[in-house]
């Protein structure tokens, strides 16, 4: 039989169809599927909202003005990072639409599946052993995972928006694809026009939002959320998908009066970091944090002890989404995969001072090829970039390696432009680029050329100008 | 029937007629939550699900033998039927719980209730509603627990923080961490005997989303074998033809006028002669002809030959020899192939010699900012040349070139170097012989 549908009008005239069941209730909205199921429909409870005109307009900023979506160049890869509304409802009543996930998003198999794919299911330890194997995603997926979800979280705050509720919840992550994909966006908090509806959830909510809740929402010195909470929220759920635990939640008690004391006080006032360096009280045993978060390398580590140390109380000196994004990015080039077929995490941050897997102990034998990138200030003069990249077999070079003026983010050229490859112990980069890269020093030859299709073996301490044209880097060996 | 309160307990011998068999109902009743999810864990001794199969819920709908089935699944009821009969001996306690799917909490409760029934008859009942709790998202509503071998029934009403995954998570109780696996050595072979091969799957990048598909920007264009060729060939005499920037595979003859403009194209081939002129009126601007191998001897080495009139040169590079024009033969240019400064003090004064011979009055340059060239300016002849270097910072590589240029022709001495780190101690200013003539 098929569905009941009735009509909505759009604030702009539009009309769509939409079914009269009802498929979810949340606090705030009743939700429906248009026929088609592409999107649904959601009405808020508080009728209000169509009235109050601050909140019309929040809306209506949402889905006009805010929304990346809607990007001529990159709308399509921002539309799979984000539901974003994509219309507000006039009649019969106030509401928005905003598309249906997409199917990956929900576990295909196992015992839950139709269930949508929360964070929580993959990062605790517990909650992991009742998925199906072919759910659980590599390391390197939870780097791409977190890579799409700063980069989305960037986008939105570049915008001046807060989402105010980032949270396991209000994520979905897809770990067999890397996917992320960031729900509930109709609450957003707009600049100038709207005061945040939610506190956040917990676990998620930024120290200073909980130490004040309490007061009034008129007192000047309760902290609602914003940008700086995103942040906090945002570095926790890093965390979470990297090393699979909670920042805070340690062997501290701070309150013997009750659980909710105890939770109120650890996450808000006295929350101490389970890792802090310099206060070891809240630290978990050594089984516990068996791969701690130095392990994740040089460019990940610092933004923790920034988000975890100082910037946990004080929330502008929390590092931005786009540093996340940078240094997520960065380490994805320093991952090399684990030689044990039966590492649980596959992936690794290659560190070339002791060549093993943080999660399983193998260590890589055999040389291990660095190229460390240098960026030309002055003319012919070329400094460090302060990035390099693992090669291993079939290893890539993109633009982003080649150029110092290209960023591996949303309008990234993804064709690749030269590849590693391993022949009678000797490691070859082969060019496929269209032009020619300059083995300026370390080569058989002086100033060897190697033409598009060519290749080299590379040698310790070798220089290699990976594009003649402007921006190109220089490129030096290391063989770790 | 017996009306049960939170926390009340009773045998099951006081309640219910001689039998195994019973079913558990729970109604709930909320307008701000639309569905529930019940579960019945099925867990041992110590308070574990040593057993998955003994959770029952809405994907799992019943447990071995049939000793608990889910029926009458709602969004907002279910019943439960179980046998003590059919339970294995390892199952110790039933509970039941009841969690919110999706947004809301317990205090949104309307009024509930739980009805535990034998036979069709309602043995006990407990109502449960949002007064009781307030932020929970799970409940154990009751418990069936097997104590000094009597089964008795639990009122529980316990509330939970999450929800039904803080209920899995409670019940699967220390799961042992993923075990690491033994480490595995020397799995990088050394010994791979085949040439190497271009990767054969998608490489594990930072990836787009699959239907995301990124255009190049327009920095190059690369014109392969014999493509350069048919243009010139193609093209009306006395023509201009612009090269973009990009990589243009030669060998090329160039038999009629034309002007060729290159914003920085490289005309390119392994062997020479690269640019074959066998034309007058030829006009080449701002190329780089360039022979990538030359072994071989005869003309391999020769990137631009001029068969007849000399053409008009403005800003070409040529690597490799230059034949055919007046004062450009082989054996009168003595230039260094290139030219490796070593690692050097940074900031400090550096200084390097070479030589060279040249037929032509010529100009020196250097494409490296921060080095100087003494002198700059030659007389036909054999010079010593002096390369200062000052100012240069800590961990700074050099790579670039020295250009000699003459009559439209540059012909490049790539140079190379580097400045030790800052914490390497060497200030000692250097003064050394490089290169050869």
């Amino acid at each position: 039989m098929a569905a009941k549908t009735r009509s909505a009008t759009l604030d702009n005239g539009r009309i769509i169809e939409y079914n009269t069941e009802v498929i979810g209730e949340g606090g705030m909205k009743t939700v429906h599927f248009t026929p088609d199921k592409s999107s649904v429909v959601c009405f808020f409870k508080d009728k209000t909202v169509g009235t109050d005109p601050q909140r019309r307009a929040r809306l209506q900023s949402i889905v006009g003005p805010f929304n990346p979506t809607t990007d001529p160049e990159v709308g399509e890869y921002w539309s799979e990072l984000f539901c974003w509304p994509s219309g507000v409802v006039a009649q019969p009543e106030i509401g928005v639409v905003a598309p249906t996930y997409p199917a990956n998003f929900f576990f295909e198999t196992g015992n839950f599946k139709g269930k949508e794919k929360q964070a929580k299911w993959f990062t605790s330890p517990k909650l992991r052993s009742y998925l199906p194997p072919e759910e659980l995603g590599d390391w390197l997926k939870y780097v791409h995972i977190s890579t799409r979800l700063a980069r989305a979280v960037r986008r939105m705050h570049s915008a001046g928006l807060a989402h105010s509720d980032l949270s396991n919840k209000n994520v979905l992550i897809d770990p067999k694809t890397g996917g992320a994909v960031i729900i509930d966006c109709d609450s957003l908090v707009v600049p100038q026009i709207y005061p945040p509806d939610v506190l956040g959830t917990p676990g998620y909510i930024a120290p200073e939002v909980l130490a004040t809740q309490k007061l009034k929402l008129t007192n000047p010195k309760r902290n609602l959320p914003g940008i700086p909470t995103d942040r906090y929220a945002l570095a926790v759920l890093i965390y979470e998908y990297l090393l699979g635990r909670h920042p805070l939640r340690g062997p501290k008690v701070n309150s013997t009066i009750s659980g909710e004391e105890d939770e109120l006080l650890s996450m808000g006032e006295r929350a101490l970091w389970i890792e802090d360096p310099r206060d070891q009280s809240n630290r978990p045993d050594d089984a516990f944090l068996r791969v701690p978060y130095t392990k994740l390398g040089p460019y990940l580590a610092p933004l923790f002890e920034r988000a975890f140390g100082e910037g946990l109380h004080q929330p502008n000196a929390r590092p931005d989404a786009g540093s996340w994004e940078q240094a997520l990015a960065k380490t994805t080039d320093l991952l090399h995969p684990c030689p044990n077929i039966n590492c649980p995490q596959k992936w690794f941050v290659f560190d070339a001072s002791d060549k093993s897997c943080p999660w399983c102990g193998t260590q890589i034998s055999g040389p291990v090829p660095i190229l460390n990138f240098y960026r030309e200030g002055s003319k012919g003069q070329f400094k460090s970039d302060n990035h390099r990249l693992v090669v291993w077999q079939h290893q890539r070079l993109f633009k982003w390696h080649i150029y110092d003026n290209q960023y591996a983010g949303e309008r990234a050229d993804r064709h690749p432009q030269a590849y590693f490859a391993i022949q009678n112990g000797g490691w070859w980069l082969i060019n496929q680029a269209s032009e020619a890269m300059v083995v300026v020093a370390g080569a058989s030859v002086p100033n060897k050329l190697i033409a598009t299709n060519a290749g080299e073996i590379l040698r310790d301490d070798m220089q290699i100008r990976l594009s003649r044209a402007p921006n190109g880097r220089l490129a030096v060996v290391q063989m770790a | 029937m017996q009306d049960f309160i939170r926390g009340q307990r009773a045998k099951l011998s006081q309640l219910a007629p001689a039998t195994t068999r019973f079913t558990l109902e729970v109604r709930a009743q909320s307008v701000a939550i639309s569905v529930f999810d019940f579960v019945c864990f099925g867990i041992d001794a110590n308070g574990q699900l040593s057993d998955d199969r003994f959770m029952v819920f809405f994907n799992q709908k019943s447990a071995p033998g049939d000793a608990i089935t889910l029926e009458n699944l709602a969004d907002k009821n279910a019943t439960f039927a179980f046998d003590f009969d059919k339970l294995p001996a390892s199952i110790a306690r039933l509970v039941f719980t009841i969690s919110v799917d999706g947004a809301g909490t317990m205090r949104d409760l309307g009024a509930s209730e739980l009805m535990f029934k034998a036979d069709g008859q309602t043995l006990m009942r407990y109502a449960f509603s949002g007064a009781d709790f307030d932020k929970e998202g799970a409940l154990i509503l009751a418990d069936i627990y097997r104590k000094d071998n009597v089964w008795r029934v639990w009122a529980s009403g316990q509330g939970f923080a999450g929800d039904l995954s803080a209920l899995l998570a409670h019940f699967g109780g220390e799961v042992v961490e993923e075990s690491a696996p033994a480490p595995v050595q020397n799995l990088v072979s050394s010994s791979i005997q085949t040439p190497p091969s271009a990767p054969i799957s998608d490489p594990a990048i930072l990836s787009a989303p699959a239907n995301h598909t990124a255009t190049p920007p327009a920095v190059a264009a690369v014109v392969a074998l014999g493509e350069l060729q048919k243009t010139l060939d193609g093209a009306a005499t006395g023509a201009t033809i612009r090269l973009p920037r990009g990589e243009y595979r030669g060998p090329i003859r160039i038999a009629r006028a034309l002007t060729i403009e290159g914003a920085g194209a490289v005309i390119w081939a392994q062997n020479g002669p690269v640019v074959a002129i066998a034309s007058a009126d030829v006009t080449l601007r701002g190329v780089q002809i360039e022979v990538t191998d030359g072994s071989g001897g005869g003309e391999n080495d020769v990137a631009l030959k001029v068969e007849g009139a000399a053409p008009t040169l403005e800003r070409v590079e040529v690597r490799g020899r230059v034949v055919g024009m007046n004062h450009e033969t082989a054996d009168d240019w003595q230039l260094p192939v290139a030219l490796d400064l070593g690692e050097f003090a940074p900031r400090a004064l550096n200084s390097w010699r070479f030589a060279v011979k040249v037929p032509v009055d010529c100009q020196l340059k250097t494409s490296v900012s921060g080095l100087q060239l003494k002198p700059a300016q030659l007389d036909a002849g054999a010079h010593e040349i002096e390369i200062v270097a000052s100012g240069i910072g800590p961990d700074t590589f050099l790579a670039g070139q020295i250009e000699v240029q003459h009559a439209g022709l540059v012909r490049p001495i790539p140079l190379s170097g580097r400045t030790a780190r800052a914490d390497a101690n060497a200030t000692v200013a250097q003064r050394k012989r490089v290169g050869g003539a």
